[in-house]
C-alpha cells in the first residue's frame, strides 16, 4: 500500500508542517494529523506487529479502539508504551517507536511463531506447557512472557504531574457528534447546566467524516455554529480530549481528561492528565458505534482497515490509504467509502457486497460484485490483490487497500456497565443500549438509531426532556433537513468459510475464528468462559471491534442465537487510564496527608529522626552526634529520664472533649472501669473494650468539672475511638445529653518524666506541684510561664514520677524550649518513641503489640478493671467461656537466661525440645527492648497460661533468623517493681 | 521563673511556609488565586445541649442579633462568624479580641443550654480567593460551588486532599478554608501545587 496526502481538503492546518519521527526516521506531517494518519500520508502503513504470531500490522480504525496501530511515545521517564498512533496527536518533536518486535519492525524474528501456530491456538499454555510442574514457573512462564505481550514500561519516575477534580452539572452529555451536540444545544438553550464530554481532539463525532448537509449548511459548518454557541453560554462546559470512562451509583461519571497529552514538552504548571469525578442530574449517551470488521482469512495485513476509517481518513485528515481500493462489505457503510473515495479522485477496483440482492445504492460507479466473498489476500506487509469468490466463480483483482464493513456494533458500554445487558436488535443486527431508566438517555446511534436525521432528532428530544426534568423549559424541536440520508440496511456476515489463513476476529489479543469454536469444543460454551478461556474482548479496546463477532461465531458453534449467547459483562474502563491519572496528586509522600506535631520544628531543629506512626512524624530517637544509632541514643535517653528528667511529645495521642450532663454515665458505659466517681481534678487510666469482649484501646481520662472530661486514647485509634463515641451516641444511647469534639489538635502535649520533673516544671508552673498539693493522677488547669493557661495530668507511662502539660498548641514551641531551658540545671534531654517503647516495656505497661485486637483485658492481666457493678460495652461478650478457660495466652515477660542473647518481636515461645509446629506453639513475644536498666534484652510476650508459668524456661523460636533463644517467664514489670518512683 | 513573655507569641504551622510571592503560571496576568492565611483568631465550638435548640437560638439572637446558622450556613456580623459545623453545632470565629475572651464569653452566655470548646489553636484558616478560586476548590471538593448551588453564606463540612476541612464562602469567589492544625502543612502543599496553572499569589 502507498498512501499519499490528497492534493485538497481534509480537518488539518496545511500551512503548518510538523515534524514527527517514528523508528529514528524523520517524517513531516501537518497540524491536525494523528501519527497513523501522518505516516500513511507518507506512505507508511506497518505500524506494530501482532501479540502472539507478531505479524505485520497497520492501523485497523481511525480512533480510540484501534488493536494494531499501538506505538511507544517519547523516551526516558516519559516514554509511554501502547499509545494508539490512531489517537495521537501529532506535535513538532514527537518521538515514536514501534514496539513488539526485534530485531526491527520490518524484520522480526518473532514472526516465526506463525510457522508453530497451529500450536499456539486457545489455551494452548495450559494443555502444552505441563511438566514438569516445577518448570512452569521458573522457565515457561518467564518465556512466554517475554515473547507475548506489547510494550514495554519506562522503569522511571514519571515526571509529569496528574490530578483530580470534581464537576457537576443538570445535563451530561456523553459524545459530541450529531446526537450528543443537538441534546446539548437543547438542554443549554432551555437554561439547563450542560456538560458535554468527547475523547476526540475536536468535537464533531461522524460529522468529522460524513459531509452530509444539515439544513443547508455544511456538517462542519453546522458543528463549528453550535460549538461557538455552546461556548459562549456560561452555563455550558465542553470538554474535548476527555473520555468518560465509567458509569457509577447515584449517576456519577469518571472521566479522563487528557490536559497536556497531546504535547511532547508538557507545560509543568499544568497536570498532564486529570480524572474527573461528574455528578450529574441526567445523563445522555451519545457515544456512537464502531464498525465491526468482517472475519475473513488474512484480515489483519496492513492495509486492510474499515470502511469508515477509510472515510475519516480522506476527509478529516486529506490522506488515501493506497492507491486503489476494493470494498468489502455486508452493508450500506462501504457504499459510501466506495463513493467518498471516488470523489476524492482515488481509484476503486471493486465493492464486494456479500449480500446476493442487496437494496440500490450509490457506489458512485463502481463495479459491484453481489453476493461475493474475499476468499485471498495476496501480500504480507502489504495488500497487493484479492481474490474474489462468488457461487464457486474465482476472480483476482488487483488493489493496495481494503475497506471492509461487517456492520456497526453500538458503544453500549457506559449504558450497561450498573449491569443492564444490551438488547439484540435483528434488523441492524447489534446489540443497542438498554432502557436503564429516565436518569440515563441513550441516542442516537448507541441506541441503534443510524440515519443522520433520526440522530439528530433523538438527541434534541433527550435534551429536551433531559433539561425539562430539571425545571426548565426547552423550545419546540426544531425539523432537519440532510442532504443524504439513505436507509440503513444490512445482511450478517459472520464468517466466511471459503477463505484461507488466518482469519482474525480479535486483533490485539490474536484470537483467529478458529479459537472461538475450539473453545465451545473443549467446553467452554458460556460467553463469560469463552472470553477468558480464548482472551477474546479482553484487549484494551474491551471488545468494542471483536465482540459481535465473536458471539456470532460462538453463537454458531453451540447452536444458539446471539441473544441467547448474550454479552460477557460491561465495566470500566471503556479506554485505558493511566494509573497516574487515577492517583492525581497522591503519590510518593503525598500518597496520604502528613500530620506535624505543634513541636515538630524544636524537634528537628534537636536532630531528631522521625518515623511514620500512623499520618504522623514522631520523633523516633534525638542523636548527639549525627550518626549516632538509635541504639546507643536510646539508652541514653532511657538512662536520662530515669536518673535527671527527659521530655517527650504526646501531642499525637487522641484528645477528645466530652461535655453535658449525662457525660459521667456516657463514660461509665464507654470504658469496662468506672469512672462515674471519678473526682473532679482526677485523672484515671481506663479501658475499653469492643463489643466482642475484645480489648479495643486504651488512655487516661480526666474530670475537669462534674460534666466534663477531658479523653486521651492512643494514637492510632484517635479516629476509630472518635467514630466509636458517635457510633453510641447516635445509635445506642441516643437519649444520652453529651457533646463531644475531637480536640487532638487543639493542645500540644508534653510529657516531663524523671526524678527532676517536678523541679523543672515548678520553675514554670506558678501553682504548687508538690505530691501532697498535686499528688499521682491528679489533673488541673495551671499557669504556664505566667501567661499561658494550661491542663496539667499527673500520669506516667515511664514509670518515673511524671507529668503530661497540654497547652494550646501555637504556644507548644515556646513551652517546650522553656521547658528545656528550666530543665537545663537538672539535666534535662529530650527523648523520643525508642525511650518511650524501651520504658513501657521495662514497667510492662501495655501497649499496641499487647492490645493486638485478639486479646481481652485477662489477658493482658487488667481482668481487675472490669467492673462488676455496671454495664458497659463488651460485658456481656467478655464473659464468654472461651475467655476464661485455661490456656489462654497472657502476657508475661521473657528474660533470655544468657544475658548476652537477644529475642525479637514475632518470635514464637516453644516449651523446651519440642519442635516448631502448630501444636507446639506456645504464643508469641509482643514486644522487645534492650533495657539499660536490667543490662540485657527484655521482652514482653503472649504465653499459653504464661501467668502461672513465671519461673518456667521455654524456647523463643524465630523463624526468620532461624535462631532458639533460652529464656525464663517472668513478671512484666521489670523495673521499680513496687512503682515507688511515679508515687515520689 | 524562665518568662516566655507576657504576651506570648502564636506561631502558626505555616510561618515560614506560606511565604508571600507569585508563583506558578502568571504570564503576566494577574493571578488566578489569591491564597493568605488567616491571622491567629479565635474559634470556639459550640454544641447544644439536648433540646436546646431554641435556647441556643434565642442567646445568639439576644447576644448577637442573628440567627443560629441553618445546615450549610454562615452568618455574619461585624466582628463575628458564625459557621454551622454538623447537627446543633456550630463554630464561632472572631479576629478581634484576646486569647480565650471569646470562649469565656461564650461559656458563659451558653452555660447550661451548649458545650462550649476552645478550638482556636486546633484550626488553620486559609483564605483563597481570585477568578479561579472556585475551580481550585473543585479540585478538592466534591461539594457544588456553582452560584446557583452555593453563594456567599453557605459552608460545608466536606474533605479536600483526604484531608477534613470546613469550607465557606464569605463573599462572592472568596472561600475560607480551614483544616485541624497537624494537616495544614500537608494541606498547604496540595493547595499550592493545585494552584499552579491558575498562577497564585501568596499574601
Amino acid at each position: 500500500m502507498t498512501g499519499y496526502r490528497l492534493a485538497s481538503g481534509g480537518l488539518i492546518n496545511r500551512e503548518k508542517s510538523v515534524s514527527f519521527s517514528f523508528d529514528n526516521k524523520i517524517y513531516s506531517g501537518f497540524e491536525g494529523d494523528t501519527l497513523a494518519s501522518a505516516l500513511l500520508a507518507n506512505g507508511v502503513s506497518l505500524m506494530g506487529r501482532g501479540f502472539k504470531y507478531h505479524r505485520p500490522r497497520g492501523p485497523l480504525t481511525a480512533g480510540s479502539a484501534e488493536p494494531n496501530a499501538l506505538v511507544g511515545v517519547g523516551h526516558g521517564a516519559r516514554r509511554e508504551p501502547n499509545v494508539r498512533a490512531t489517537t495521537l496527536e501529532i506535535s513538532t518533536g514527537l518521538v515514536t517507536t514501534s514496539q513488539n518486535c526485534w530485531p526491527s519492525l520490518r524484520f522480526d524474528i518473532g514472526a516465526m511463531n506463525q510457522t508453530v501456530s497451529p500450536f499456539l491456538v486457545a489455551g494452548f499454555y495450559y494443555k502444552t506447557f505441563m511438566w514438569p510442574k516445577s518448570f512452569w514457573e521458573k522457565v515457561y512462564e518467564p518465556i512466554i512472557r517475554a515473547a507475548a505481550g506489547l510494550g514495554t514500561a519506562s522503569h522511571e519516575a514519571d515526571p509529569d504531574r496528574y490530578e483530580k477534580a470534581y464537576a457537576h452539572c443538570e445535563v451530561l452529555v456523553i459524545g459530541a457528534g450529531p446526537s450528543g451536540l443537538m441534546a446539548a444545544l437543547t438542554a443549554a438553550r432551555a437554561g439547563a447546566r450542560v456538560i458535554i464530554v468527547d475523547e476526540g481532539a475536536r468535537p464533531g463525532g461522524s460529522l468529522l467524516f460524513e459531509d452530509d448537509d444539515i439544513n443547508g449548511v455544511s456538517a462542519h459548518d453546522w458543528t463549528d455554529g453550535i460549538i461557538a454557541e455552546l461556548d459562549k453560554n456560561d452555563n455550558v462546559r465542553i470538554f474535548t480530549r476527555t473520555t468518560v470512562f465509567g458509569r457509577f451509583d447515584g449517576n456519577m461519571f469518571g472521566a479522563l481528561e487528557r490536559v497536556q497529552k497531546h504535547l511532547t514538552e508538557p507545560d509543568q504548571d499544568r497536570p498532564v492528565e486529570r480524572t474527573w469525578r461528574i455528578f450529574t442530574k441526567k445523563a445522555v449517551l451519545a457515544s456512537g458505534a464502531e464498525e465491526r470488521p468482517l472475519v475473513f482469512g488474512d484480515n489483519d495485513r496492513p492495509g486492510i482497515m474499515q470502511a469508515s476509517a477509510v472515510r475519516h481518513y480522506v476527509k478529516r485528515y486529506g490522506v488515501s490509504p493506497g492507491k486503489c481500493c476494493v470494498v468489502f462489505t455486508n452493508n450500506s457503510s462501504g457504499y459510501r467509502t466506495a463513493k467518498c473515495l471516488v470523489d476524492y479522485g482515488v481509484k476503486v477496483a471493486a465493492v464486494i457486497d456479500s449480500r446476493s440482492n442487496p437494496p440500490e445504492e450509490d457506489a458512485g460507479g463502481v463495479k459491484v460484485i453481489t453476493g461475493a466473498v474475499i476468499s485471498k489476500v495476496k501480500g504480507s506487509k502489504t495488500v497487493s490483490g484479492i481474490l474474489v469468490t462468488r457461487e464457486g466463480d474465482l476472480e483476482n483483482i488487483d488493489c493496495d487497500f481494503i475497506a471492509m464493513s461487517g456492520g456497526w456494533n453500538p458503544n453500549v458500554h457506559l449504558a450497561c456497565q450498573l449491569g443492564t445487558k444490551p438488547v439484540w436488535d435483528e434488523t441492524i443486527a447489534a446489540f443497542v443500549a438498554p432502557e436503564t431508566g429516565s436518569d440515563f438517555l441513550s441516542v442516537g446511534a448507541v441506541a441503534g438509531r443510524f440515519s443522520l436525521t433520526e440522530c439528530l432528532k433523538d438527541g434534541a428530544e433527550a435534551g429536551a426532556k433531559a433539561s425539562k426534568a430539571c425545571g426548565h423549559k426547552p423550545k419546540p424541536i426544531e425539523h432537519f433537513e440532510t442532504s443524504s440520508d439513505n436507509l440503513f440496511s444490512i445482511e450478517p456476515l459472520w464468517n466466511i468459510e471459503q477463505s484461507t489463513g488466518k482469519a482474525f476476529i480479535d486483533f490485539q489479543n490474536d484470537v483467529t475464528s478458529k479459537d472461538v469454536p475450539l473453545a465451545a469444543r473443549e467446553g467452554y460454551r458460556d460467553v463469560e468462559l469463552t472470553k477468558r478461556y480464548t482472551t477474546l474482548g479482553m484487549a484494551t479496546d474491551q471488545g468494542k471491534l471483536s465482540n459481535i463477532n465473536g458471539l456470532a461465531i460462538l453463537a454458531g458453534a453451540t447452536g444458539r442465537s446471539i441473544a441467547q449467547v448474550g454479552t460477557t459483562t460491561f465495566r470500566p474502563f471503556y479506554t485505558p487510564v493511566s494509573f497516574g491519572a487515577l492517583a492525581g496528586a497522591n503519590r510518593g509522600q503525598h500518597f496520604r496527608p502528613v500530620r506535624k506535631t505543634p513541636v515538630h520544628n524544636w524537634a528537628q531543629e534537636q536532630g531528631a529522626v522521625f518515623v511514620e506512626n500512623g499520618l504522623w512524624l514522631r520523633a523516633q530517637w534525638f542523636p548527639q552526634q549525627g550518626d549516632e544509632s538509635w541504639f546507643t541514643a536510646m539508652k541514653r535517653e532511657v538512662k536520662n529520664t530515669r536518673e535527671n528528667v527527659g521530655v517527650c511529645d504526646v501531642s499525637t495521642l487522641g484528645k477528645i472533649d466530652l461535655q453535658g450532663p449525662d457525660a459521667a454515665e456516657f463514660m461509665n458505659r464507654l470504658y469496662c472501669n468506672g469512672f462515674k466517681l471519678l473526682q473532679v481534678g482526677k485523672a484515671r487510666y481506663g479501658l475499653m473494650l469492643r463489643e466482642d469482649g475484645i480489648v479495643f484501646d486504651d488512655g487516661t481520662a480526666s474530670r475537669l468539672a462534674e460534666d466534663h472530661y477531658f479523653i486521651t486514647t492512643t494514637t492510632a485509634n484517635a479516629g476509630p475511638v472518635m467514630t466509636h463515641m458517635e457510633f453510641c451516641h447516635q445509635a445506642l444511647w441516643p437519649e444520652f445529653d453529651v457533646q463531644f469534639s475531637s480536640v487532638s489538635d487543639q493542645w500540644a502535649q508534653l510529657a516531663v518524666a524523671g526524678p527532676n520533673a517536678r523541679k523543672t516544671l515548678q520553675k514554670l508552673i506558678a501553682e504548687d506541684l508538690s505530691n501532697e498539693a498535686f499528688p499521682f493522677m491528679g489533673a488541673q488547669t495551671v499557669t504556664v510561664a505566667g501567661s499561658i493557661k494550661g491542663r496539667l495530668f499527673r500520669i506516667s507511662f515511664s514509670g518515673e514520677l511524671a507529668y503530661e502539660l497540654a497547652v494550646p498548641a501555637d504556644y507548644g514551641d515556646s513551652v517546650v524550649r522553656a521547658i528545656m531551658a528550666a530543665g537545663k540545671e537538672f539535666g534535662i534531654l529530650p527523648y523520643g518513641l525508642e525511650a518511650l517503647s524501651t520504658m513501657r516495656i521495662e514497667k510492662g505497661h501495655v501497649a499496641g503489640g499487647e492490645l493486638n485486637g485478639t486479646t481481652t483485658a485477662y489477658d493482658l492481666g487488667l481482668g481487675k478493671m472490669m467492673s462488676t457493678k455496671k454495664d458497659y460495652i463488651g460485658r456481656a461478650l467478655a464473659a464468654r467461656e472461651a475467655f476464661h478457660r485455661d490456656g489462654r495466652w497472657n502476657v508475661v515477660g521473657l528474660l533470655p537466661v544468657d544475658k548476652t542473647q537477644k529475642i525479637h518481636s514475632g518470635a514464637h515461645i516453644l516449651n523446651i525440645e519440642t519442635k516448631p509446629s502448630m501444636k507446639n506453639d506456645q504464643g508469641y513475644v509482643t514486644a522487645v527492648a534492650f533495657s539499660p536498666m536490667v543490662g540485657q534484652w527484655i521482652g514482653l510476650a503472649l504465653i499459653n497460661d504464661g501467668t502461672n508459668r513465671r519461673g518456667d524456661e521455654v524456647e523463643v523460636w524465630d523463624a526468620l533468623r532461624d535462631s532458639y533463644v533460652r529464656a525464663k517467664i517472668c513478671d512484666p514489670v521489670f523495673y521499680d517493681k513496687e512503682h515507688v518512683k511515679l508515687h515520689a | 521563673m524562665p518568662e516566655i513573655s507576657k504576651n506570648p507569641k502564636r506561631l502558626s504551622p505555616l510561618e515560614n511556609i506560606a511565604l508571600p510571592g507569585k508563583y506558578g503560571a502568571i504570564n503576566n496576568e494577574t493571578p488566578g488565586v489569591i491564597l493568605s492565611v488567616c491571622p491567629a483568631r479565635s474559634v470556639v465550638s459550640i454544641g447544644a445541649r439536648k433540646n436546646m435548640e431554641a435556647k441556643v437560638s434565642a442567646v445568639f439572637k439576644k447576644q448577637y442579633a442573628l440567627i443560629a446558622p441553618k445546615p450549610g450556613r454562615s452568618e455574619y456580623t461585624k466582628n463575628l462568624a458564625v459557621h454551622w459545623a454538623g447537627p446543633e453545632q456550630w463554630y464561632v470565629i472572631t479576629n478581634s479580641c484576646e486569647e480565650g475572651t471569646l470562649y469565656d464569653k461564650l461559656a458563659k452566655q451558653f452555660s447550661g443550654i451548649a458545650s462550649i470548646i476552645d478550638q482556636s489553636h486546633g484550626r488553620v484558616t486559609i483564605k483563597v480567593s481570585g477568578r479561579n478560586a472556585c475551580d481550585l476548590m473543585a479540585k478538592g471538593t466534591p461539594v457544588d460551588l456553582h452560584k446557583n448551588a452555593f453563594t456567599k453564606g453557605c459552608c460545608a463540612v466536606t474533605e479536600m486532599a483526604h484531608i477534613t476541612v470546613h469550607l465557606a464562602e464569605i463573599a462572592d469567589d472568596e472561600f475560607e478554608v480551614s483544616v485541624f492544625r497537624g494537616f495544614a502543612e500537608s494541606f498547604w502543599q496540595w493547595l499550592t501545587e493545585m494552584s499552579l496553572e491558575f498562577g497564585y499569589e501568596v499574601k
